[in-house]
């Protein structure tokens, strides 16, 4: 089983949610949804290159785009492995808060 | 218009690319794109611009951790297999690292005295527009030069060119070494004594301590004292104001300089203004010097003005002289030495302000050396590097089937000689730091590595240990990562053996390098043995000489002499103007049937002949029983009689000053004697007699003696009983002159031990070779001991290899180092014949250093029992 780290899941969580509308620019947009901070593109590229060497994700190619300067967007989507070890990763962290409940958390 | 021009700026594109990892450069171009043009359209370019670079600022460390992470795993693993290379194999990573470091200790101690010497004079802040005046004279179509001018030349040219900004001239008579020098009632005999015009301050960087630099010299009494003498005169009192006496002239303290540094081409202690010279009191030292234009004995330098061109005025020069005079000037010149070519450009300038100029040639031998034995050092890493190739094979290829690329595996070996190199620049450092002040007491120099150039020395030896790196380890990279794995695994090629050629050619340089060195070092000691064994044509055993600072000595000199010769000891006791060895004035002298020139001569009385040894040849010495021999009598010296060509010198007439109404005659002729070091042929010298009471430099005593000590200890009582209160100083003659060839001295030594640390690292390279070698061929030397051979053919097997490559070395080494000793020896007008020995010698030599190397091996190669040898197949 492989558990994933949290920019990681963060990453792939967000490609999710975007239902393949998830490139660079929209999933950047997503993790500052989802956590409140604007991530450096440096910052997001390090755990995508991750996981597709992990084949978490898969790419595909859109036309080139002028505003892109002449580039394609590199669509990320997940694989089913990807799915799998989001599942995987999110029963270990049910598991891990088994028997603390909120109210112990609040006595702190 | 182009989509890529309309979106990211060009430099931020690059910079981009450089960063960010190949696999996703791609996409992550394309996102900074989109962003930076959406927030250009909505905000403007100059926030889309500040974005862009905050957001580079901020993916530098994210893009570049993949990256370094992963190559930092790699490095560590190279890191580690060359640290378990370097551990297993302890034989050769000692004989790699023990080659590398002396090398590099070598070179670092040989640019640094390279540096110290090429950085002569350069502390001046305008050394670049300082010159010195030298006179050419052309005598009989060879150019003499001469340092020393008349004192008004360079003011007359200062008057005439504006390009000459400032003139210093500066004294230093060399026929007086040392001055007496006198505070309050302590004596000092002084070396360092310089008169110079106030000017010295202004063109030259000499920084006072204590004083005002614009008036320091301005007063004819007064004078600069180095920090140093304050010390030595004054201890903790203040000196500014303090009178000294200089040969009993009174001079005023105006300034304390700092101490001249070390590489300064004149160094004073005492800086008095020129001025001083008129006093009555320094009669005897410069008589009506300052305004006489015949009277060379001034050293002249001009600063020119910012952008001027030596070249161009010293043209001028001439015609100038030439309108002044108002009169044709032949055979006479003057050029503008750079300052900065002072210490290294002067080797044949006669009268020059210091006698430690050093010569460019040397910069050169010890920058050839340097090299040689870096070649030497990296020879032996590579040829161990590859010889080993074979044991490493499997390494690379493994390496290579699991997925190494061409160039991380040249990455890998690089990095090897590199980690190899850093332990080696820090056995270097330790030992530059070691051999320093030896090296400083052998070659005389000063040079240290100190907080100034510690950080030059750090960087160059950073600097020369990756070059080194990377020639030594590039050809070992490059042959290692060619490998082809499918050969290796399967256990096919060894393709070390194939690159014999290859190492022996370099065993051959090598050792070609190693013999020409020894054959310079040893044709260069017998030329040194020859300087100071040759018969000079006078005696130079047996004699001291007593150098003459007073005037006391003068007056009392019949007394002391009377008084010395009481002693059987004592042969004789004669005086002179000068000594051989020592700079010998010239006067213009006009021989019957020749022209009238500057020629060598000296003044010396009767017994001055007989007691150094010379022979007469023709004539008769001076003699008490012809009164005019005072005046008008002249011994000659046989290159004289040649010059002036007269079959029989005896007779000739000979006008002092060109002078016709002399009645002065030739009345014998001397044999040849080296008056000057071998380097220069024996020139013309003429000797006339001292009147009596005159003065004179040397007193110099013949001596027989069995007990040398008690000898010089009854001369020193007698002296102090005539003059009590002055030191009593004395030379030997054949020390005097030995010295010399100081300078041949000093690189003889030093060169000798560079020399010997190149042998050993050549020779430790061998060794490994060879043991190397040997190793490999355990197995055929194991069948042969079972087939019957013996311990001594099998060391004769494994000797002759090397044998021959030393042999052929030898032919190589031979016609190179007999050219380059035969260029050496040019500077010397009296020289050995290379002998064939000296050849023979030097290849005996190695060749009995290579065999002892190999010995060691190829004896304990033939000692195994062959059944170890042959069981693990």
């Amino acid at each position: 089983m492989e558990v994933l780290s949290r920019t990681e899941e963060i990453v792939l969580l967000s490609i999710w949610k975007l239902q393949g509308n998830a490139y660079g620019v929209t999933i950047r947009k997503q993790i500052f949804k989802i956590t409140g901070k604007n991530w450096s593109i440096g910052a997001i590229y390090a755990p995508l290159h991750r996981v597709e060497k992990k084949r978490l994700v898969r790419t595909i190619k859109s036309d080139p785009l002028p505003e892109r300067g002449g580039r394609s967007k590199v669509y990320y989507e997940i694989t089913p492995k990807g799915k799998k070890t989001l599942l995987e990763t999110k029963k270990v962290h049910d598991s891990l808060w088994v028997g603390i409940s909120a109210l112990e958390f609040e006595r702190e | 218009m182009d989509p890529i021009n309309q979106s990211l700026p060009k430099f931020s594109v690059w910079l981009l690319a450089r960063i960010i990892n190949r696999e996703v450069r791609y996409s992550a171009l394309g996102d900074f794109a989109e962003i930076y043009a959406e927030i250009r359209d909505n905000e403007g370019l100059c926030s889309a611009r500040i974005w862009l670079w905050k957001q580079i600022l901020k993916s530098v460390p994210s893009f570049l951790a993949d990256s370094i992470y992963w190559s930092g795993a790699m490095l560590k693993n190279y890191f580690t297999t060359a640290l378990r290379i370097l551990k297993r194999q302890k034989i050769y990573s000692f004989i790699n690292i023990t080659g590398l470091s002396l090398s590099l200790a070598c070179c670092v101690l040989i640019t640094l005295y390279i540096h110290f010497e090429l950085g002569y004079d350069g502390f001046h802040d305008k050394a670049d527009n300082i010159y010195r005046i030298i006179e050419i004279e052309t005598e009989s179509g060879k150019k003499q030069y001469s340092a020393a001018t008349p004192a008004p030349l360079a003011p007359a040219l200062s008057e005439e060119f504006p390009e000459i900004v400032r003139v210093v001239r500066i004294f230093h008579p060399s026929w007086i070494e040392k001055w007496r020098i006198s505070y309050e009632d302590r004596t000092y005999f002084e070396e360092g004594v310089f008169f110079a015009d106030p000017s010295i301050l202004e063109v030259f960087t000499f920084p006072l301590v204590q004083g005002q630099q614009e008036n320091a010299l301005r007063e004819p009494h007064s004078m600069i004292i180095t920090k140093e003498m304050a010390q030595k005169y004054f201890g903790h009192s203040n000196p500014l104001g303090k009178v000294l006496s200089i040969h009993g002239v009174q001079t005023e303290i105006t300034g304390i300089a700092q101490n001249v540094p070390s590489n300064s081409h004149f160094r004073f202690k005492f800086l008095v203004s020129l001025a001083a010279l008129e006093n009555p009191r320094f009669r005897n030292v410069a008589h009506n010097m300052l305004n006489n234009w015949r009277s060379h004995n001034f050293y002249s330098y001009l600063l020119l003005r910012e952008g001027a061109s030596s070249v161009e005025l010293q043209k001028k020069f001439l015609p100038s002289l030439e309108r002044h005079f108002n009169q044709k000037i032949s055979d006479f010149d003057l050029y503008l030495q750079p300052l900065n070519e002072v210490h290294l450009h002067s080797k044949n300038f006669s009268y020059d302000i210091t006698d430690t100029n050093s010569d460019i040639a040397y910069v050169y031998i010890f920058s050839t050396i340097a090299l040689f034995i870096l070649i030497i050092a990296c020879i032996n890493y590579m040829n161990l590097t590859t010889a080993r190739a074979a044991n490493r094979a499997r390494e690379v290829g493994t390496r290579k089937i699991v997925g190494a690329s061409r160039a991380q595996l040249i990455q890998q070996f690089l990095g090897e000689s590199i980690v190899l190199l850093f332990i080696a620049v820090m056995i270097a450092f330790i030992l530059v730091s070691l051999a320093l002040p030896v090296l400083n007491s052998l070659a005389g120099s000063q040079f240290s590595v100190n907080s100034k150039n510690l950080l030059y020395t750090l960087g160059l030896m950073l600097g020369a240990s990756l070059i080194l790196g990377s020639a030594a380890g590039i050809y070992p990279a490059l042959f290692l990562s060619t490998f082809q794995p499918l050969n290796i695994l399967r256990g096919k090629l060894y393709p070390g053996v194939r690159r014999v050629h290859f190492r022996k050619t370099l065993v051959v340089i090598q050792f070609a390098i190693s013999i020409s060195l020894i054959i310079a070092t040893l044709a260069g000691r017998s030329q040194l043995e020859y300087c100071m064994s040759r018969n000079l044509g006078f005696d130079k055993e047996n004699v001291i000489s007593i150098p003459v600072r007073d005037v006391q000595t003068i007056i009392k000199f019949d007394s002391v002499k009377h008084n010395l010769l009481q002693n059987p000891e004592i042969l004789n006791v004669a005086r002179s103007s000068s000594l051989p060895g020592k700079t010998i004035g010239r006067r213009g002298f006009l021989p019957e049937g020749h022209t009238w020139a500057p020629r060598y001569s000296m003044f010396v009385d009767h017994d001055f002949i007989p007691t150094m040894g010379m022979e007469i040849k023709e004539g008769r010495n001076f003699s008490r029983e012809f009164s005019t021999d005072v005046e008008d009598a002249y011994i000659i010296n046989e290159a004289a009689s040649d010059e002036f060509g007269w079959d029989s010198a005896v007779g000739k007439r000979l006008f002092w000053k060109g002078d016709r109404n002399n009645k002065g005659e030739v009345i014998g002729v001397v044999k040849n004697f080296n008056f000057k070091s071998l380097h220069q042929r024996i020139e013309p010298v003429i000797l006339h007699m001292l009147p009596e009471r005159s003065g004179f430099s040397y007193m110099t005593i013949r001596i027989r003696t069995q007990n040398m000590l008690n000898l010089l200890e009854g001369i020193k009582k007698s002296w102090e009983e005539f003059f009590p209160g002055a030191p009593f100083e004395f030379f030997f003659m054949d020390a005097h002159m030995n010295r010399l060839y100081d300078a041949e001295m000093r690189l003889g030594k030093v060169s000798g031990i560079f020399t010997f640390l190149s042998v050993v690292v050549s020779c430790l390279g061998v060794f490994g070779l060879a043991s190397f070698l040997t190793e490999q061929r355990t197995k055929e030397i194991g069948i042969r001991k079972v087939l019957g051979a013996n311990s001594i053919s099998i060391v004769m097997l494994l000797s002759k290899e090397f044998t021959k490559l030393v042999i052929l070395s030898n032919i190589i080494a031979w016609p190179i180092a007999y050219y380059a000793v035969q260029k050496w020896l040019q500077n010397f007008a009296y020289r050995i014949d290379l002998s064939v020995g000296t050849f023979l010698l030097a290849g005996f030599l190695a060749i009995a250093i290579t065999l002892f190397s190999v010995e060691y091996q190829s004896i304990k190669a033939s000692l195994i029992n062959p059944a170890h040898a042959l069981r693990s197949e």
